[in-house]
Order: structure tokens, then C-alpha cells, then sequence
């Protein structure tokens, strides 16, 4: 008998048990407290628009180019505006007509670059009218059945003048033709190169500060729950349903073996030289329920004090998540926290901009979201007010190092009982989805404020391959004031040594 | 917390290990059961004990009718040969089986005389007439094999193939846990097992096999697949083919312009059936149906068949053709005659859908009767009868089946058989001591080592025969009260319920490790909640009690994303379970519906719809699909749930359901829509409330009616990239506004498709998730030729390429837009560039295309060829008229027929002149 299979049943079973016990982290009902940091300003659509914000590219003096899943891409000017109204902001039809827009960038030459779902088009406008009369088609490798479900997301040029392409499966189990559950990337010659195997279900791609490249990925067949993976060439990222595809990708080498179902991440990673685990996993029904686009924070200050940091979207809960990331050992890992919550619509498209506006474009057609709007564009801008949150969140050898926006006050932040801590996994297997599992409730041994009251080390015993869920409902600044948002959910790939 | 009996948790760790055998139906139960449920007493009600040991008062209530099958008039035709050796030695026939062994004590030869007796005894009272047939068929085999392990028979019986995915050991115990089949290919003629599927709660009442509502097609496959073994028997061709009622039809799917298109295609399914109906389509578009076999002339004379489509369908009798309503169109009907001799005419009917509706009907007047729809009553076609295995033609001799009944009396088969043979009832004999006796005889009888001649022997382990052992000595076990709960555990208990739900933590298909078999349906992104069974925790004070009585009676459909079904056990054997659920899951009363206002329902309704909280983008509403995934209907909500439920549940579904993809609209009890009702929370779950009374009248939520979305085209020309029928996975649609549409097909670089008048509608793609491909709107829709539009040939004549999804070689580098924004696309085959600019000029209603196709490079070899159409071709003044309609003039090359093609040779660099009117 398979001891480990029958444990993950017998998780099942208790989960069923306990109903009701598990307290709910959810920060809901947050965003009226939420606004007097971040202030979220609705743009008017006009009548006739429907700007299903599939991505956003900012260009020129403060400009918006908007891609739609309908197919067109919108210039919006005024957008930046602090009381934005239909008199003042513009909306000019650039292209029409595309195939569901989920990828749009410029290198500011005239060029705009829109990924479609069958192709990445380059397109002008050579007559100054505003509309784009050339239409390229840049890179389309990859195949196309027809399935609504072969999404092609497509990023921002990374430092290599690159423009990465993820692909959806065809539906959500099967790769019905070449490269669908893969990420290409695409040289400036526009030839597609098939480069990481095992996507599944993207929600949106970008970089962060330092220039590499992640991708979200939505709970379903291998993905126990959302997840931030990172996007590295030649690299495995869980879902092998495309793997099929190796036989066309000489780059790649020889197809790995498919991971063991109803197994664990960890365990299938140690096995397989290819596997690169997620970075960050967003609790299924805690952090959100559908993961989406991605946006690093480097306005050097302007969006608030969480330079250098992720920013995700939620398409179902209509929120904006955080992340914070770090290498340990060359793997990447980290924690994410709740942000804000309160868009309009199912938050997909994120821009942040230099000025420290990040934009979040919103639809909820064919996923229901918290929103209730069927589409919308906001902009969320700092109030200039510093929220007392968690900054950063580290992995130590012992447990976890804290940082914080405003000073702890000592006696609580010293005090193990003002936190709470728990880990868990997921089922990482072919069928859809997975409960926590292998759940443990590690002992905090200690927590050790600093002089400044900016750093708490925290003393516990870690699991590698495990989300670490730390409620702090008993931390407090130095002038009284509880976290705005007292969780931190820190996926712990691999422990430090040191 | 408690834990459940055989759940051992090791201390310190959430390893654990779980003895998994749930109690299976239909058979001796073994392994753990829910806590609270005795195994001795399980085993009493089970084994039907108490059908001869008569339980005091107090115990009586705690037993449960538990009668077998039913014999006689209303049983089932059953292979007398495999009677016999049943009733020789059924134990060994199917371990397990709950039937005891009667007749141990005679002597050998006895027994072999009484065997032969009842044989001849049973097969005298089965149902007059012969026993249904089946066809066999390989390919309802396969279909039958997908149904047996999706619907749910394998929740409860071994699966007999393994999924994907499945670990070694997952797949030993699944093969392993189940209610034994026995040896149904000797036991069943096709058409009886058939029946049996279709109302086994009638033939079985205990209900421990309970109904799965089949269609009768699902029956006929399943029986098919299960009885498999029959068919090799049948391939050495010494039995005769013989006529089988109904005409087989297969089924097929793709694009068809003509029915002969048929000839050759391969069926994705395949079946009988006895009225010519579409039913079998697992689609609305894109496919075609066969039906064949043999139609019977009552008479010599003249006779008129009808044919009505959408799209095509012709008849064929005897191999000539008799109606001709071939074609794409919209419903027509169509005539033809012909003279028939009295008898059997081969029958050769076939119909084709494209798109939007579609309809067939067949009808035939004769000599002596008037139009009719062509029935059940005249089709027949040849097959090989399925036949039980060991089959042997059995004649009844009278003397032997007398002596038969005259033993099933004295052996008290009637206990627990009811029987019809329309003579007198059979005395149901003797009955054995009492159960409250039984106390000081647990070495006795039934449980004695050595079981006496008297007593009839079951087929019981020793663990078994321990836990009755217990129960009946303790003196006070049966007699002692129980509680609604514990009654409820024992009910799911012997249905077997918990196969598929789990109940405070007991049960569930994870707990057999067989949720690998189920599945959701389609592509419904719903997770585990998709696929497994709801639990049981609280149902009771979930549903509402009609609403339980209803499913338990009825089966319920309210989860058709959900592949295996919920399966009807009969009233008498369930009827007692929503009281009982009630008394268990209610501990004090339910709180009161709330009191709502007149204007409830309408705000109800905006926070259900597209506006509001859009509930609607993953809820249907009665026949409406939701705008995504298809979770329960909106409209049955409040016929199922109890509000207090209701209310409990919307704020935090995933503390109800773990693992919901539900998300709430009120997290932590706050209302994330501010708008409707001040943000109320309350307010707003009562308006909802108040709206789902209405059920499936109340007013329809905004958001779910699709309406078409033509796309206008008015000053300039629009561009339409997606899936369009007919133009493949990258199509580009244009349209002009001359009234004139393209589509040009970047797969494989052809123009696809022109037509006329409106362009496409786009609320296919514009709702829900945008599935699937849309077709052109308006009129005179023409199909250009599939595959490559340039080759290089080495003859002129030579065949041309096959089509490919992507034709190789080719290359799209996009459009420009002119200064009319008109497209003009680029792209390059084998290093020749192509420049493809449409123009169309319309004078009044006539249209024509003009399209330039400039060349630059050089082709690597030979002479490089456009097809411009394929059809029947005829030349006329200036150029070409092909398939009757469409004319075709080229300038600057001059065109060849070619068979059915129209080539044109190109030269590069050039420029070629086609102009299309149309």
C-alpha cells in the first residue's frame, strides 16, 4: 500500500472534518481602510466601448494603448488625470478587428507590438490619422485548433529584445497542437523558439525588477492552486500535458519523463533536472481564486514603499496582490499579501507607469468576478500615506525575517503568541485542483524585534515545499495601529543554510 | 475529533492509513462501516435474516425489507443453462453473493435432480414470448465501455479500465472493490440485460442495484459492452444472421456538402434504433447520420416517401435513389415514388447538418395507409444476435417443472423471491425461531460451524460470522434505541450511498480511491466539485425535504456538468430517508423564511444578472446556458435549498463546500456590491432569495440571452479576426461595404469563403467565453478550394496537394490597409511574394470581386499553378462558369480546366487579374 496516497485521502477526510474550524484570512470588507493608502480612480468608458482590457502598454506623453479581448486597441488620452470625466478623456480606435488582444507593447519607434491569439502583429499607423494602417505578422509558431481555451498572453519586451508568448493548453487537460502549453520566446527576427515546457493556464506575464521573466498560472490539472512561476529557457514550469512538443523543440533536448501524479512538487522536482518549482503559490480561496497579470513597482518610490515588488492581479476576487521575491540557493521563492481589493470588474490587465499609476484593466465575461462590472479600466495611485504593512518577508535557515513600513512596537512583535503559523501543500497531480494537505502547525519559538523595531526574526521550524501562512494578530505599530493586512503567505521552495 | 472506525491516525503526524473497503451493494457487505453502523446488524438486514427469524416489536423497526430478485411473469429471461449451474453452485458462481445455499444437505444426486427441477420450474414461469436480442457491434462496445465508467456503475462495481494517471496500487484496489458482476455472458440474452439496466429497481426491488435513468440507448451499449464475451462465439459464422428490429444507424461528424460524401467516412458511433430520429447527435452542427437496413412492403403497389431536412438528406430503397433533398438548406420538403413488392427493400437513409437549426423527418403512404412517420413497426436490419454464452435450447418438460415449484417451496425460496406464475401463491414455508432467541443459539443454524442440512449455508467469513455472533448475544443490542443520525448512517450504509458521498467525514469516492473515475462532462472548469458527488455533512437541514423525496424518487439533474448520475432506489427502500435526514441534521427548528417585499424579486434579479453580482457568469437559468462554465441552475435553487441554509452559505461557500470555485460577494459578512441595496448584506441575500422563488418563471437575469451582434458595416471596410467557420483557427473576415464579404484562411493562405449582404454575427464570440467557430451571415455563400492555393506541378494535370491544417511552405506576413482601409494581404510561399488585393465593385445587386495577385521572385522549379475553383466547370464567353452560379475571368494568364479544377498558370515576378461575380 502506497502509505502517502492514503495520507492525502486521510487529509481529505479530516478536511471534511473540519468544517468550520478554519477561521477565514480573508481581507475582505478592507478597501474603504485600503483607500486611505491607495485610492483607486474609475476611467469613463464611452458609451459603445467595450474595453475588455486584455493588456495595457502606457507610450509617449502619458498615453495609453488599450488591447480588448473584442479585438481592438484603443489610445486613451487624459487617462492620468485626477478627476478623469467623459469630457476630457479621449478614446481614438488605433486597430479593430484583431483576435482577442492579450499582449501589447512598443519600443516607442511608432511600432506597437499586439499578441493575438494566433500571431504577435506589428503594427503603425503611417498617415498620423491614429489608426494603424500596417499590419505585420511578427511570429505566429504555434498552433491553433479553435478551442476558446488556447489564450496566447504575450509580454513587454525583456532585456534581450525579446518577446515571450504563453500559451494556454487546448482546453484545460490537452495540448491538441504544437506548443500549446508553452511559453516561445520571440527574437527580434520574429522566430518563435519553443523555451520552457509545462504551462498550463496563464493569467499574465512580465519581469520584475531584476529582469526575469514570471508567468501566472491558474489552479487546475497540476496546479493544486494559483501560482507566480518563473519563465527560464530550457526549464520545466509543472504541466505536462505539452511535453509532447520536445519532439519539435531540438533546443530543449530529449523529452523528460512526466512527473508522477497525486505526488508533490518537491518531491518531483528533486527528480527531474528540467522542474523549476513556483515561485509563489496564492492560496486557493484565501489570496484569491485566479491569478493574472503581473507589474513590478520601478518608479523608484512614486507607487509607495514597495519598490522592486510584484504586483498581481485576481481576476475572479477583483483584487491586486503583492509579492516579494528572493533567490535562495539560484531558486526563486517568497511570500505574497493582500493589497487591494475593490476594482470594478475581474482584474486581467496591469501597467504600471512611471509616474507611480498603476493601471488595472478588468472583465469579467465568461469568469464571474467579485467586481460585477463587465468591464472597466482604473488607475491606482498612492495617497502619499504610508500603510503599516509587512515590507518584506525572508527565509531564514531558522525561520523567517520581517520587515515592516513603520516600526513594531516591541512588546507585542516580541511576543510568539502575536503570531500564528501554519503549513501546507498541494496535491500536485493531473486531475484539477487540490486540497491543502500534509498540514502542520510549526511552533514559534521566538521573535526577536530589532533596535529600529523595522526587522522581526522569527524563530520556527520550516518545511521545504510548503506554504508558510503567518497571521500577525497581534503585531502593532509604535503609535498602536494593527497590520492593514496581517497575513503573509511565504511558499518555502528551499531552506538557506545560512 | 473522532475518528472514523478503521481510521488509524499515527500520533504526531498526518500520516495515516485507511483499511478502505466500503460496503458494496448487492452483496455481502464486508470492511468498515460508518461509526455507529453494527456489522452484525448490518449483516442481519443484509442477508435478509429476518425474513424467517421473526424480529420482536422493538428490534422490527430497525430491519428493512431486503427481498432478491423477482422470478416469474414479472422477472426476466434468463439462460436456462446457466440456471442450472447457478443453481448447482452459485457461490462459486459470484463470491459473495448474498443468496444462501439451500439445498447443501441433499445428496449429490438429489441435488443435481432438484437443480434440474427448478430449472425447469423457473424457466416455465419467465415471461412468455423469447427473450429481446442484441445486436453485437464493436462499436457500441466502445461506447458502452466509456458509459459503464462514466455513469456511475463502477461507483459500485469494479472498473474494467484504467484511466490515465491512475498508480499501480489506486488501479489493484479499485479492480478489486466492487460488487461482483457474476457471469453475466452466460447469464443474459442481450435484449433481457437491457431491460434489467433500464428498471433494475422492478426486477430487483431490494434496490441495492439502483436505477442510473438510462436512455435506452445508454442500456443498450452498456449491456453490449458487459456482455462482450458473447461475441466471439458469434464471429466463426456458424450462427445465422438474422433480422433485428430497427435500423442501424451510424453516426459521423465533420462538414458535408453531399450525402454520397458518407461512402467511405468513418462513424464516430454507431447503434440501432427503431425510430429515424437525430437524438443520437452529440452535436447541433457539423454532422451526418446513417440509417440502414431493411424496410418491409406490406403490400405490392405504389408507394410515396417524404423527406423534410435542414440540411440535406436523401433515400435510397433497394440502392436507387427515391428522394433527392441533397444540399445545404434550410428545411424543405421532398417528394419520390416508387413501386414496391410485398417485403423486404433495403433501406438507405442519410442526413447531414452544417449549421444553424435542423430538422429530419421521414415519412411513406402505401397501398391501404395514408402519410405516416416511418416507424418502428417496418425497419429491420441483419446483425448477429448476442447469445448467452454455454446456450443450449431448453424445452420445459411439465413433470420436472412441477416437481420444480413443488421444491422451491420446500426449500422457502419464497422467503425471499416474490414470485408470478399465476397459479396459487407459494406458501413462504416455515419460519425459523425467533430473532429474539437467538441470543443462547449463536452456535446454531445458520451460524453453526458446521452448518446442519436444515439450515440454509451462506457464504460467510469468519469475521462475519463473528459480528453476528456478537450481535445476537448481545441481548439488549437490538432492542436498544437509535437516533436519527445513526439510522441515517446505516441507510447510506446498505444503499452503498457513501460509494459516492461523504457524511461527517465517512465515505466518499476518495475513500476507495476510485474518484480517478469520475469525471466532469465536457470541459465544465469546476474542479473536484465538477466530478465528485456532493457531501452529505448537514444535507438534511440543506434540502429542502420535497426536494430530497423528489431526488431520492427521480434522480436529480440539477449538476449536468457532473458525469456520474444520482440513481433512483425506489420509494420503499429510500422513501423513509428525508424524514429521516430532517430528524437527524435538524436539531432545533430552521428558522423562518424571511418576509420579503414586492420589490425584492427585481432586485433579486439585478444583483443575479450581468449588472449586478453576476452570478449568471457561471449559474444557468433553466434552458438558458450561463455565460461560462455551467454551474446549478438558478431556477432550482429555491426548490432544493432551505434558506437558513442559503443564507449560511453565500457569504463563505468554501466553509460549506471546501474547495469551492464560489467565490463570496460578502466576504467577512461586507457586501463587495455597495450599489444595490445600500450594500446590505442581508438585504441583498434575502432580495436574491426572493428572486429564485419565482423558480424557472421568475424574470429572466440580464446577461443570459445571447442576441445577435451582426457587425455593421457601413462607410468602410471591417476586419474580423477569429474562428469562422469555413476559414479555419486564423480566419480574417472582411467586410465591404459594397455588401460584398471575405474570409481569407491564414492557416492555408487561401481565400476561403465569399458572400453577400450582412458579414457575421459576433455574439459567439463576443459572450460567455467565446466558444467555437462562427459562420459566415447573409446569402450566396461560396466555398473556394481547401488546401494550398499555389503550387508548383510537374505536369499540368498532375494532382493536386493534399490540404493541410497549415499549408507548407507558406508564410503570412499580414495585410496593409489602403486608403479605404481595404486589406491587401501579404504573404510568401516557397520564396515567391504575394501581394493579394480584393476589390469589390457592385452595380446595383450584382457583385464582383476583383482581385490582383501580384508576384514577385522566383518559383524554385517547374511551372507554379493557382487553382482558382473546383466544381463543375463550363466555359463561357470570357471565362468560366462554375458549379452553376459563380463566373470567373482572369486577366493576365490564361486558365485551364483540369477535371473538376480551374487552374491558372502564374508567372513571377507578374501579376494575375481574377475577378469574381457571384
Amino acid at each position: 500500500m502506497n502509505i502517502s496516497f492514503y495520507a492525502h485521502l486521510m487529509n481529505r477526510t479530516l478536511l471534511g472534518l473540519g468544517l468550520g474550524l478554519g477561521i477565514a484570512v480573508q481581507a475582505a470588507g478592507k478597501a474603504e481602510e485600503e483607500s486611505e493608502y491607495y485610492r483607486i480612480i474609475t476611467l469613463p468608458i464611452p458609451e459603445g466601448v467595450v474595453l475588455e482590457a486584455g493588456a495595457i502598454q502606457h507610450f509617449g506623453a502619458q498615453r495609453l494603448a488599450v488591447s480588448t479581448r473584442l479585438g481592438d486597441i484603443w489610445f486613451i488620452d487624459g487617462a492620468f488625470q485626477d478627476t478623469p470625466t467623459a469630457a476630457n478623456v479621449k478614446f481614438t480606435r488605433y486597430a479593430q478587428g484583431l483576435h482577442e488582444v492579450l499582449g501589447i507593447t512598443t519600443k516607442g519607434d511608432g511600432w506597437f507590438y499586439a499578441t493575438q491569439r494566433g500571431e504577435i502583429t506589428r503594427l503603425r499607423d503611417t498617415d498620423g490619422d491614429d489608426r494603424a494602417d500596417v499590419f505585420q505578422t511578427y511570429s505566429d509558431g504555434w498552433g491553433i485548433t479553435g478551442d476558446y481555451h488556447e489564450y496566447a498572453f504575450g509580454s513587454k519586451f525583456d532585456r534581450d529584445g525579446n518577446i515571450w508568448v504563453v500559451l494556454c493548453l487546448t482546453g484545460s487537460f490537452t495540448s491538441e497542437t504544437e506548443f500549446r502549453g508553452w511559453g516561445m520566446k520571440v527574437g527580434p527576427d520574429g522566430k518563435a523558439v519553443p523555451s520552457v515546457s509545462g504551462i498550463r493556464s496563464p493569467g499574465g506575464i512580465a519581469t520584475n525588477h531584476l529582469g526575469d521573466l514570471f508567468y501566472t498560472d491558474n489552479q487546475g490539472p497540476w496546479n493544486g492552486t494559483c501560482w507566480l512561476k518563473p519563465l527560464k529557457p530550457g526549464t520545466f514550469v509543472g504541466n505536462p500535458s505539452g511535453n509532447k512538443w520536445y519532439s519539435l523543440a531540438a533546443n530543449m533536448g530529449p523529452r523528460p519523463a512526466d512527473p508522477l501524479s497525486n505526488s508533490r512538487i518537491q518531491t518531483e522536482w528533486k527528480k527531474m533536472k528540467e522542474f523549476v518549482p513556483p515561485a509563489v503559490g496564492f492560496p486557493y480561496n484565501k489570496m484569491g481564486q485566479s491569478a493574472s497579470g503581473i507589474q513590478n513597482d520601478g518608479t523608484g518610490g512614486r507607487f509607495g514603499p514597495f519598490q522592486n515588488q510584484l504586483f498581481v492581479g485576481d481576476q475572479t476576487w477583483s483584487t491586486v496582490m503583492r509579492v516579494c521575491l528572493e533567490q535562495v540557493d539560484g531558486v526563486y521563492q517568497g511570500a505574497c499579501f493582500p493589497f487591494r481589493e475593490g476594482f470594478a470588474s475581474g482584474c486581467l490587465s496591469l501597467e504600471m507607469c512611471p509616474d507611480g499609476s498603476l493601471f488595472v484593466g478588468g472583465t469579467d465575461r465568461g469568469w464571474g468576478a467579485r467586481g460585477g462590472k463587465p468591464f472597466a479600466l482604473q488607475r491606482l495611485i498612492w495617497t502619499g500615506r504610508r500603510p503599516f504593512e509587512i515590507l518584506e518577508m525572508h527565509v531564514k535557515p531558522d525561520g523567517f525575517e520581517l520587515t515592516f513600513t513603520d516600526p513594531v512596537e516591541s512588546t507585542s512583535a516580541a511576543d510568539p503568541a502575536s503570531y500564528q503559523l501554519e503549513d501546507y501543500t498541494y496535491l500536485y497531480r493531473a486531475d484539477y485542483g487540490s486540497p491543502e494537505v500534509d498540514k502542520g502547525h510549526p511552533v514559534i519559538h521566538g521573535a526577536e524585534v530589532s533596535a529600529d523595531g523595522k526587522t522581526v526574526r522569527l524563530k520556527t521550524d520550516l518545511v521545504s515545499g510548503h506554504i508558510h501562512e503567518l497571521k500577525l494578530p497581534g503585531v502593532r505599530s509604535r503609535d498602536g495601529r494593527p497590520l492593514l493586512h496581517p497575513v503573509g503567505y511565504y511558499t518555502v521552495n528551499v531552506i538557506p543554510s545560512k | 475529533m473522532q475518528l472514523p472506525r478503521g481510521l488509524l491516525a499515527l500520533a504526531g503526524s498526518s500520516l495515516v492509513l485507511v483499511a478502505a473497503h466500503v460496503t458494496a451493494a448487492g452483496f455481502i457487505p464486508t470492511g468498515p462501516l460508518p461509526p455507529g453502523v453494527d456489522e452484525g446488524e448490518m449483516l442481519l438486514n443484509e442477508l435478509n435474516c429476518v425474513a424467517c427469524h421473526q424480529p420482536g416489536p422493538e428490534a422490527g423497526s430497525r430491519f428493512a425489507p431486503r427481498p432478491g430478485p423477482v422470478l416469474g411473469h414479472g422477472g426476466l429471461r434468463l439462460e436456462s443453462t446457466w440456471m442450472g449451474s447457478w443453481l448447482g453452485d452459485h457461490a462459486r458462481a459470484k463470491p459473495g453473493t448474498p443468496m444462501p445455499d439451500v439445498m447443501h444437505g441433499l445428496d449429490p444426486g438429489a441435488r443435481l435432480g432438484a437443480v434440474e427441477d427448478l430449472t425447469h420450474f423457473l424457466a416455465s414461469v419467465q415471461p412468455p414470448g423469447p427473450p429481446g436480442f442484441l445486436g453485437a457491434d464493436k462499436a457500441r462496445v466502445e461506447i458502452g465501455k466509456e458509459r459503464y465508467h462514466a455513469l456511475g456503475c463502477v461507483a459500485c462495481h469494479a472498473p474494467m479500465e484504467r484511466p490515465d494517471g491512475v498508480p499501480d496500487d489506486v488501479w489493484k484496489k479499485a479492480k478489486e472493490n466492487g460488487a461482483p458482476l457474476g457471469k453475466l455472458a452466460e447469464k443474459y440474452p442481450g435484449g433481457e440485460l437491457v431491460r434489467f439496466l433500464l428498471n433494475p429497481v422492478k426486477h430487483r426491488p431490494g434496490g441495492r442495484m439502483p436505477s442510473q435513468n438510462l436512455t435506452d440507448t445508454e442500456a443498450i451499449v452498456i449491456a453490449t459492452y458487459l456482455l462482450a464475451g458473447q461475441v466471439p462465439g458469434l464471429t466463426d459464422g456458424k450462427l445465422p444472421l438474422r433480422t433485428i428490429p430497427g435500423v442501424r444507424w451510424d453516426y459521423f461528424e465533420g462538414h458535408f456538402g453531399k450525402t454520397a460524401e458518407l461512402d467511405g467516412a468513418k462513424p464516430m458511433a454507431s447503434g440501432e434504433t427503431g425510430d429515424l430520429v437525430t437524438t443520437m447527435a452529440k452535436r447541433g452542427e457539423q454532422f451526418a447520420l446513417k440509417f440502414t437496413g431493411v424496410i418491409t412492403a406490406p403490400t405490392e403497389g405504389d408507394y410515396t416517401f417524404w423527406l423534410t431536412s435542414d440540411d440535406g438528406s436523401t433515400l435510397d430503397l433497394d440502392g436507387a435513389r427515391v428522394v433527392d433533398n441533397d444540399g445545404e438548406h434550410a428545411p424543405q420538403e421532398k417528394t419520390g415514388k416508387v413501386k414496391l413488392k410485398a417485403g423486404p427493400h433495403s433501406f438507405d437513409l442519410r442526413f447531414f447538418q452544417n449549421g444553424a437549426g435542423f430538422e429530419l423527418k421521414a415519412g411513406w403512404s402505401g397501398p391501404g395507409f395514408t402519410r405516416q412517420p416511418i416507424g418502428a413497426a417496418a425497419l429491420e436490419h441483419y446483425g448477429q444476435p448476442m447469445v448467452p454464452l454455454g446456450h443450449q435450447e431448453f424445452a420445459v418438460e411439465a413433470v420436472k417443472a412441477a416437481s420444480g415449484r413443488a421444491w422451491f417451496e420446500k426449500l422457502n425460496c419464497a422467503a425471499c423471491h416474490a414470485l408470478d406464475d399465476g397459479l396459487a401463491p407459494v406458501a413462504t414455508g416455515r419460519k425459523a425461531q425467533p430473532l429474539a432467541t437467538l441470543a443462547q443459539r449463536t452456535a446454531n443454524g445458520c451460524l453453526a460451524d458446521t452448518v446442519p442440512a436444515a439450515s440454509p449455508r451462506y457464504d460467510l467469513t469468519d469475521t462475519q460470522r463473528a459480528a453476528l455472533r456478537q450481535t445476537l448475544s448481545a441481548a439488549d443490542q437490538l432492542s436498544r434505541p437509535i437516533t436519527p443520525a445513526q439510522e441515517v448512517s446505516r441507510s447510506l450504509a446498505r444503499f452503498n450511498c457513501y460509494c459516492c458521498h461523504a457524511r461527517d467525514g465517512f465515505g466518499g469516492p476518495a475513500l476507495t480511491g476510485k474518484d480517478a473515475w469520475f469525471k466532469v462532462v465536457g470541459e465544465a472548469d469546476l474542479g473536484e466539485e465538477g466530478k465528485l458527488p456532493p457531501h452529505l455533512n448537514g444535507v438534511g437541514a440543506k434540502l429542502r425535504s420535497k426536494w430530497l423525496s423528489t431526488l431520492l424518487n427521480e434522480g436529480s439533474k440539477v449538476r449536468p456538468y457532473m458525469a456520474v448520475r444520482m440513481p433512483v432506489f425506489g420509494a420503499a427502500n429510500v422513501g423513509h430517508l428525508p424524514a429521516l435526514l430532517a430528524a437527524a441534521d435538524r436539531k432545533t427548528p430552521l428558522p423562518p423564511e424571511p418576509v420579503v417585499t414586492g420589490r425584492d424579486p427585481k432586485f433579486g434579479r439585478k444583483l443575479v444578472g450581468r449588472d449586478g453580482l453576476s452570478c449568471v457568469a457561471c449559474h444557468t437559468f433553466s434552458t438558458l446556458g450561463s455565460m461560462g462554465i455551467p454551474a446549478l441552475g438558478l431556477d432550482h435553487m429555491y426548490e432544493r435549498l432551505e434558506w437558513d441554509w442559503f443564507r449560511r452559505y453565500l457569504p463563505d461557500p468554501a466553509a460549506l463546500r471546501p474547495g469551492t470555485r464560489m467565490p463570496s460577494f460578502w466576504p467577512e459578512g461586507h457586501a463587495v456590491n455597495t450599489e444595490i441595496l445600500d450594500g446590505g448584506t442581508d438585504a441583498q441575500i434575502q432580495a436574491i432569495w426572493a428572486w429564485m422563488a419565482g423558480g424557472a418563471k421568475a424574470d429572466i437575469p440580464a446577461g443570459l440571452v445571447r442576441a445577435r451582434q451582426e457587425i455593421l458595416v457601413e462607410k468602410e471596410p471591417v476586419i474580423y479576426r477569429n474562428f469562422i467557420d469555413g476559414a479555419g483557427s486564423r480566419a480574417i473576415g472582411v467586410g465591404y461595404p459594397e455588401r460584398a464579404n471575405i474570409a481569407f484562411d491564414a492557416n492555408q493562405m487561401r481565400l476561403a469563403m465569399i458572400w453577400q449582404g450582412s458579414f457575421i454575427d459576433r455574439s459567439r464570440h463576443s459572450t460567455d467565453r467565446g466558444v467555437g467557430y462562427e459562420p459566415p451571415l447573409g446569402d450566396h455563400l461560396v466555398r473556394l478550394p481547401e488546401g494550398q492555393p499555389f503550387a508548383v506541378l510537374p505536369a499540368p494535370d498532375a494532382p493536386w496537394p493534399a490540404a493541410q491544417t497549415r499549408s507548407p511552405g507558406y508564410k503570412f506576413l499580414g495585410y496593409d490597409l489602403d486608403g479605404s482601409r481595404r486589406p491587401a494581404f501579404r504573404y510568401e510561399f516557397e520564396g515567391t511574394a504575394v501581394t493579394d488585393r480584393i476589390v469589390p465593385k457592385a452595380v446595383d445587386v450584382d457583385i464582383t470581386l476583383v482581385r490582383t495577385l501580384t508576384f514577385s521572385g522566383v518559383p524554385a522549379t517547374g511551372t507554379l499553378w493557382f487553382r482558382a475553383a473546383t466544381g463543375d466547370i463550363q466555359v463561357e464567353k470570357d471565362g468560366f462558369l462554375v458549379g452553376g452560379s459563380v463566373h470567373y475571368r482572369f486577366r493576365g494568364a490564361k486558365a485551364v480546366i483540369v477535371g473538376r479544377e480551374l487552374r491558372v498558370p502564374i508567372r513571377a515576378p507578374g501579376e494575375l487579374v481574377e475577378e469574381i461575380n457571384w
